[in-house]
C-alpha cells in the first residue's frame, strides 16, 4: 500500500516536472520578440488591472495606434495586443487571454480581419507566442490550420533547435535577452513612408463568403465576452492609403449595426489630418507620424466613455511617454 | 503510421485502453482489427496481400496437420511457393528483370531488350510477415508447434501491429501461445514498456536521425567533395545510425507489446561489443539470423559437414540474407562479405586457438577484437548504404589509400553537415548507448530501472527532456522513416 501511494505521488511529481520542463524549454527556445505583435511576454509583465483601454486586431492595430499618445491626451493607459494577420477567430482567443490579467473598460477591435482568409501565414507566431493555457490549446484546435496545430500546442516543435543560439557568438546576446516592459505598450514604431511601397500590387483580403459568415459568428462571441467582462467594445476600420473596396465597409457596417458600435475611419482621413505621402508606411499601415495623428483623433471618442483611469504604474507610463519622444527625436 | 509519429501515440493508448476494457473473448478480434487498421494506414490495398498470405499459410498448415490428400510436404511446398512468389513479385521482379537484361546485354549486345518493369510499391513489412508466416508453417510441418485452429489467433500472430512492419520476426512457439491466456493490465509491464518506448524514441530521434544528417550529406555529395576521412566518419556514423534506428524500432515494438501484456523477443544484444563477426551475428537482428539458421542453414547441413560444404552453407545463407534486405546487388555483396568474414574467421580460428592460452581473458585482446569486429562490420555496411557497387568500390579505393588517411582531422567531422554542438550531443548519446549495452549484458536494464521508483522517473525525465531539446523533429524536418521499413 505504501509503495502504491509512493508510486502515485511519484507519477504526479514526474508529470508536473515534465510539464514544467516543457514550459521552460519553450520559453528558452522561443525567439526573442520585441515588435510586430504577439508581445505576450511583455504584456504579462504589466501590473494587474492597470490597463484602461485595449486594442486588438492585426498589424493594422499595432502599427496604427500609439498607447503613449493616448495616455498623454487622456491619462488613460492603453495597450495594443495584436498579431500579424491575426484572424478574428484568433483575436477572440487573444481577448480571452488578455482579460485574464487586465480589466480594460474600453476595447477597440480593428476589423480588417473580417475579410481575411480562414487561415493566414502567421498562425505559428500568433498562437505560438501565447502563454501555455487551456485557452491557447483551444485556439490551436479551433483557430489554426491543421498543419500548424502541433506547433501551436507544443512550441518546441517549431523552435527547439534554437538552443544552438546560446552557443552562437552572433546570436547568443539575443538568446540571453530577458523580457522587460514594452516601452511602446504593444505599438510597432515605423519610420519609412509609402513611397517605398505604393506601387506594389498587394491585396489585404482574400474574401470568402463562408469565412466571413464564420467571422460574424466569432464577432458575436467577442461581443458577449466584452459584455461579460464589463468592457465597452468599439469596432473600427483603420484609415488606409489604399482602402478596401467600399462595398466591404458597407457590408460590414450593415452586418455590425445591430451588434456594436462601428467606425470607418477611412472616411475621416482629411479630418485626421493625414498626409497621404508622408504619414503612411505602406499602402495599408500608418507610419509613426500617421499613428500619432490617428491616436490623437480617437482620444475624444475614448474620453466620451468616461472610463475610470488607473493610478497604477504611473512611473512606467511617464517613461513610455519620454521614450516615444526620444524615438521621434 | 510510424512509431515516431503523433498518430501512433494517439493510437497506442486508445488500443491499450479498449483492449483491457473489453471482455477477454473479444480482445483478439479487437487486436486483429487494430493491427489491420495500423497496417492500412500505410496503404489500404496491401492489407489484402497480407490477408492472402495469412489465409494461404493458415489453410496450408491445417491441411498439413490433417495430412490432406495424404500429403504433408505438398502443402508446405505449395505454401512456400505461393508466399515466396508474392514476395518475389513485389520485391525482386524488377531487380531480376534488370539483372537478366544486363547479363544478356553483356553476352549478346545486339539482341538485348529492355527489362520488363512493374511499377509497384513494395508493401511495407512484406519481408517480415512473409517470413514469420513461413516460419510457422515449417514449424507445423516439423511438428515443433501444434497447428493453430483459430483463424483469428493465427491472423493476429502474423499481423500483430507492434512487430508487423519491421519485426522482430517472431516464432510461433513464442508468440502464438501468448494469444491464448487472458492478459491483465500490470503496472510493472506498463512501466517497463514505457521505458522501452522512450529509450527507442531517444535512439531514433536523438541518435539515428541526427547521424542520418552526416550520412545523407556524405553519400549524396559529389565523390570528389568528400575526403577519405569524411567517408570513414560517415561509415562509422552509418553503423550507429542503422543500429540505433533498427534497435529503436524493436524497442518500441517490444515496449508497445509489453504494455498489452505480450513479450516479444529481443532483436539486438549489444552487437558492437561483439569480439568476432560470428558473435556479431548472434547479437544483430537476432530474429532474422535465427530464422535463417533454423530454416535454411541447418537444413543445408549447417556446420555438421565437411569444411568446404560448411563454408558454402555460410556463404549461401549470408548471401540470401543480404538479398532479403533489398533487391540490389549491393545488399547481396554486403551479405556475401559477411559470409566471407565468417569463413575467414573460421579458418583463422585454429591460429587464434593456439594463441588463446597466452591472451585468454585479456581485456586488451578483447578490446582489440571488438574494435576489429566493428571495423569489419562497418566496412561491410558501406555496401549496405550505397546505391551502386561502383560507389562502394570508389569509396573503398579512397579510404584504403594511405595518403588520404593522413588528412584525418577534427575539422573533417565538422564539414559533414552537422553543427559542432550536435556532434557533442551525439558523442554523449553514443557513449550512453554503449553503457546501456554493456549493462544490458548483465541485467535486463529496462526491467531493473522500472522497478526502482527514483531511477525509473529520473530516466524517463532525462529521455523526454533530451528528446524535446535535441530530437530530430519539427516543422523544419522531414520525418525520417525507419531504415528497415524499406525491407
Amino acid at each position: 500500500m505504501k509503495r502504491k501511494v509512493l508510486e502515485f505521488l511519484s507519477a504526479v511529481i514526474f508529470s508536473l516536472a515534465v510539464l514544467y520542463a516543457v514550459v521552460q524549454i519553450s520559453e528558452a527556445t522561443l525567439p526573442y520578440r520585441d515588435g510586430y505583435g504577439c508581445l505576450w511576454r511583455q504584456y504579462l509583465l504589466e501590473e494587474k488591472d492597470s490597463i484602461n483601454v485595449m486594442f486588438f486586431g492585426s498589424s493594422l492595430a499595432y502599427c496604427n495606434v500609439i498607447p503613449s499618445v493616448i495616455y498623454e491626451e487622456t491619462e488613460c493607459t492603453a495597450y495594443v495586443m495584436a498579431g500579424p494577420q491575426l484572424t478574428i477567430k484568433q483575436t477572440y482567443y487573444y481577448m480571452k487571454e488578455a482579460f485574464k490579467t487586465q480589466s480594460p473598460k474600453l476595447v477597440f477591435l480593428e476589423t480588417a480581419g473580417m475579410f481575411f482568409s480562414e487561415f493566414t501565414d502567421y498562425s505559428r507566431i500568433n498562437i505560438g507566442y501565447m502563454p501555455y493555457s487551456l485557452n491557447r490549446a483551444a485556439a490551436a484546435f479551433f483557430a489554426v490550420e491543421s498543419e500548424e496545430r502541433l506547433g501551436a500546442l507544443f512550441t518546441p516543435y517549431n523552435y527547439h533547435e534554437l538552443w544552438l543560439d546560446y552557443f552562437d557568438e552572433d546570436k547568443k546576446e539575443e538568446a540571453y535577452r530577458i523580457y522587460t516592459y514594452d516601452k511602446l505598450a504593444g505599438y510597432t514604431f515605423l519610420r519609412a513612408t509609402v513611397a517605398q511601397d505604393k506601387n506594389r500590387d498587394r491585396s489585404l483580403t482574400d474574401y470568402n463568403e463562408e469565412t466571413y459568415a464564420e467571422n460574424l459568428k466569432t464577432l458575436k462571441k467577442i461581443i458577449e465576452l466584452c459584455n461579460k467582462k464589463g468592457a465597452n467594445l468599439v469596432l473600427y476600420s483603420t484609415p488606409m492609403y489604399k482602402p478596401l473596396d467600399i462595398s466591404y465597409y458597407e457590408m460590414l457596417k450593415e452586418d455590425i449595426k445591430p451588434l456594436a458600435v462601428y467606425y470607418d475611419f477611412n472616411a475621416d482621413k482629411e479630418d485626421i489630418g493625414l498626409d497621404m505621402e508622408e504619414d503612411f508606411y505602406d499602402i495599408f499601415h500608418l507610419n509613426y507620424k500617421g499613428a500619432i495623428k490617428f491616436s490623437r483623433y480617437i482620444t475624444p471618442l475614448i474620453k466620451s466613455y468616461k472610463i475610470e483611469k488607473t493610478n497604477k504604474s504611473l512611473q512606467l507610463w511617464k517613461e513610455r511617454t519620454e521614450y516615444l519622444e526620444k524615438r521621434i527625436g | 503510421m510510424n512509431f515516431n509519429s503523433i498518430n501512433f501515440y494517439l493510437f497506442l493508448p486508445a488500443v491499450v485502453i479498449i483492449y483491457f476494457i473489453l471482455r477477454p473473448k473479444y480482445r483478439n478480434i479487437f487486436l486483429l482489427a487494430a493491427s489491420f487498421y495500423f497496417y492500412m494506414c500505410w496503404k489500404a490495398e496491401y492489407a489484402v496481400l497480407m490477408f492472402l498470405s495469412i489465409l494461404t499459410t493458415y489453410i496450408c498448415a491445417i491441411f498439413m496437420d490433417n495430412v490432406f490428400l495424404g500429403k504433408r510436404k505438398l502443402w508446405l511446398v505449395l505454401n512456400l511457393v505461393i508466399n515466396l512468389s508474392i514476395l518475389f513479385f513485389f520485391k525482386y521482379f524488377n531487380f531480376t528483370s534488370a539483372l537478366i537484361s544486363d547479363i544478356t546485354r553483356l553476352i549478346n549486345p545486339e539482341h538485348s531488350t529492355d527489362a520488363a518493369v512493374f511499377n509497384v510499391l513494395l508493401p511495407v513489412g512484406i519481408s517480415f510477415y512473409t517470413f514469420q508466416a513461413l516460419g510457422y508453417t515449417i514449424d507445423v510441418y516439423r511438428k515443433d508447434v501444434p497447428v493453430e485452429k483459430s483463424f483469428v489467433t493465427y491472423a493476429l500472430f502474423v499481423s500483430f501491429f507492434p512487430q508487423l512492419v519491421a519485426g522482430p520476426i517472431e516464432r510461433s512457439a513464442n508468440l502464438l501461445p501468448q494469444f491464448k491466456p487472458i492478459h491483465k493490465f500490470k503496472v510493472k509491464n506498463f512501466h517497463e514498456g514505457f521505458i522501452l518506448i522512450l529509450w527507442g524514441l531517444f535512439k531514433k530521434l536523438v541518435i539515428a536521425d541526427r547521424l542520418a544528417v552526416i550520412v545523407n550529406y556524405t553519400y549524396s555529395a559529389a565523390f570528389n567533395d568528400i575526403t577519405a576521412a569524411g567517408y570513414i566518419i560517415a561509415a562509422i556514423a552509418f553503423s550507429y545510425q542503422i543500429y540505433s534506428d533498427f534497435s529503436a524500432y524493436s524497442d518500441i515494438a517490444r515496449g508497445s507489446a509489453l504494455i498489452l501484456g505480450f513479450k516479444l523477443m529481443r532483436n539486438f544484444n549489444a552487437p558492437y561489443l561483439a569480439a568476432s563477426v560470428k558473435e556479431f551475428w548472434r547479437k544483430w537482428h537476432i530474429s532474422l539470423s535465427t530464422w535463417f539458421k533454423d530454416y535454411l542453414y541447418f537444413p543445408l547441413g549447417g556446420n555438421r559437414c565437411k569444411k568446404p560444404k560448411y563454408y558454402l552453407n555460410l556463404i549461401i545463407v549470408f548471401t540470401i540474407s543480404g538479398l532479403w534486405h533489398g533487391a540490389n546487388l549491393t545488399f547481396v555483396l554486403w551479405g556475401l562479405l559477411n559470409g566471407i568474414y565468417q569463413v575467414i574467421g573460421d579458418v583463422l580460428h585454429a591460429i587464434r586457438k593456439k594463441l588463446a592460452p597466452r591472451f585468454k581473458g585479456n581485456i586488451i585482446t578483447r578490446t582489440v577484437s571488438r574494435l576489429a569486429t566493428f571495423i569489419l562490420v562497418t566496412y561491410a555496411f558501406i555496401f549496405f548504404r550505397v546505391e551502386t557497387i561502383k560507389d562502394a568500390i570508389m569509396i573503398s579505393s579512397k579510404i584504403f589509400n594511405i595518403e588520404n588517411i593522413r588528412t584525418i582531422s577534427f575539422s573533417c567531422i565538422t564539414e559533414l553537415g552537422l553543427q559542432v554542438e550536435y556532434l557533442w550531443v551525439l558523442a554523449f548519446a553514443i557513449v550512453l548507448l554503449t553503457l546501456v549495452d554493456i549493462i544490458s549484458g548483465y541485467i535486463n536494464a529496462a526491467k531493473k530501472i522500472s522497478r526502482t521508483i527514483f531511477f525509473k522517473y529520473a530516466a524517463c525525465f532525462f529521455l523526454i527532456v533530451s528528446m524535446i531539446i535535441f530530437g530530430y523533429y519539427g516543422s523544419a524536418y522531414d520525418p525520417q522513416e525507419f531504415i528497415y521499413f524499406q525491407f
